[in-house]
């Protein structure tokens, strides 16, 4: 965003962009810190809020030194962070829950990553250009949308069986058979579950890539490319490494020879 | 590489070498007996010389392994960051 505004002639001093860096950094901790309390292998412990507490102050101080006492900047940080609480909130009534998990849950609950607006929209209402500001939440929703629900998809058979339901988890229904789905969409069809949902990760991510370019963030051109290439070579790189661990896991329960044909390497030829 | 073999994976009889060997050296006979529905070809193949109970037996126990290589491939796509996207 620095640069972005370097390109219209605006200048950030190194002094405040180092300290934006800080906000961004001390506030990634400090989500990490309330996210491991609320993580069900370690709820209970004191130390973990006394620590995100204290990362956010931090964070608060440095914020100050950026943009003073701007009215909006501030109306705008209570605002995330009462959506960020509520979606916290919600997030354990969607687990506890039966209601199905739909799209627009799953939109609702990425409101935990409006955090990551913050740092940005500091330097834009310090640089006078507060108008960037619903093109650069756009550009943070669609990206972490993208990433969640790559993540959601690797961590498919781990929610279901710690009960944390989700759209992919809903939307996919179970892994059965989702392998022969994967090794067939690889290398033929191009449909299936798990090609859907990286569909709808593609259409998030080309939302980001639109509000990228709308907002000029050049910068962001490599990063975007070549996440679209991963995306996009993700069912490729599954069903490889598929392959690979079901071949592997073969050998591990071998019963007996011939063993010299072993001795060559799993995976594609 | 890691596999997902673990005190607490299901116990699964032992694959007979020759069926091991061949998916090593053939992949499209390894994807084949990842597919449910190829599975009972790739296993009546003369070659492997398998009796049709071990067929049938091979057909469920290569299945479960084909679920938990699933879960073991994500996981490792997950844990080696190969897509960045934690």
């Amino acid at each position: 965003m620095a640069s972005r505004l370097r390109d219209e002639g605006i200048e950030t001093p190194e002094e405040t962009l180092g300290r934006v860096l800080g906000v961004s950094s001390l506030g990634y901790f400090h989500v990490r810190a309330q996210d491991d309390w609320l993580d069900a292998t370690s709820t209970g412990d004191p130390t973990l809020v006394a620590l995100a507490e204290a990362l956010l102050a931090l964070c608060n101080r440095l914020l100050v030194s950026v943009v003073g006492r701007s009215a909006r900047f501030w109306d705008f940080y209570a605002e995330v962070f009462t959506a960020y609480s509520e979606s916290l909130a919600h997030t354990t009534e969607v687990r506890m829950g039966e209601m199905p998990v739909a799209r627009e849950t799953f939109e609702h609950l990425l409101a935990q990553a409006r955090p990551l607006v913050i740092p940005c929209a500091a330097l834009l209402d310090r640089a006078g250009r507060w108008q960037l500001l619903p093109l650069l939440e756009e550009f943070v929703f669609a990206s972490t949308a993208a990433s969640q629900l790559i993540n959601d998809l690797t961590d498919l058979d781990g929610d279901r069986r710690l009960g944390h339901r989700t759209w992919t988890l809903a939307a996919i229904g179970g892994s059965d058979g989702l392998w022969s789905e994967a090794i067939d969409a690889s290398m033929q069809s191009g449909e299936g579950r798990v090609q859907e949902r990286i569909s709808q990760a593609l259409s998030y991510h080309e939302r980001s890539a639109q509000a990228a370019r709308a907002l000029a963030l050049t910068a962001a051109d490599d990063w975007l490319a070549d996440r679209r290439s991963k995306l996009e070579g993700f069912l490729g790189s599954l069903s490889d490494k598929l392959l690979s661990v079901f071949v592997e896991e073969l050998a591990t329960r071998r019963a007996g020879p011939p063993a010299d044909a072993l001795q060559r390497s799993p995976g594609r030829e | 590489m890691r596999t997902m073999t673990s005190p607490n994976a299901p116990y699964l009889p032992k694959i007979p070498g020759s069926v091991v060997a061949r998916a090593i050296q053939d992949t499209d006979f390894a994807v084949s007996l990842l597919q449910a529905s190829t599975r009972p070809a790739a296993l009546s193949d003369p070659d492997l010389g398998l009796t049709p109970a071990q067929q049938a037996e091979l057909h469920t126990v290569l299945g479960e392994i084909a679920g938990l290589s699933f879960e073991a491939a994500m996981l490792a796509i997950k844990n080696e960051g190969v897509n960045d996207f934690r």
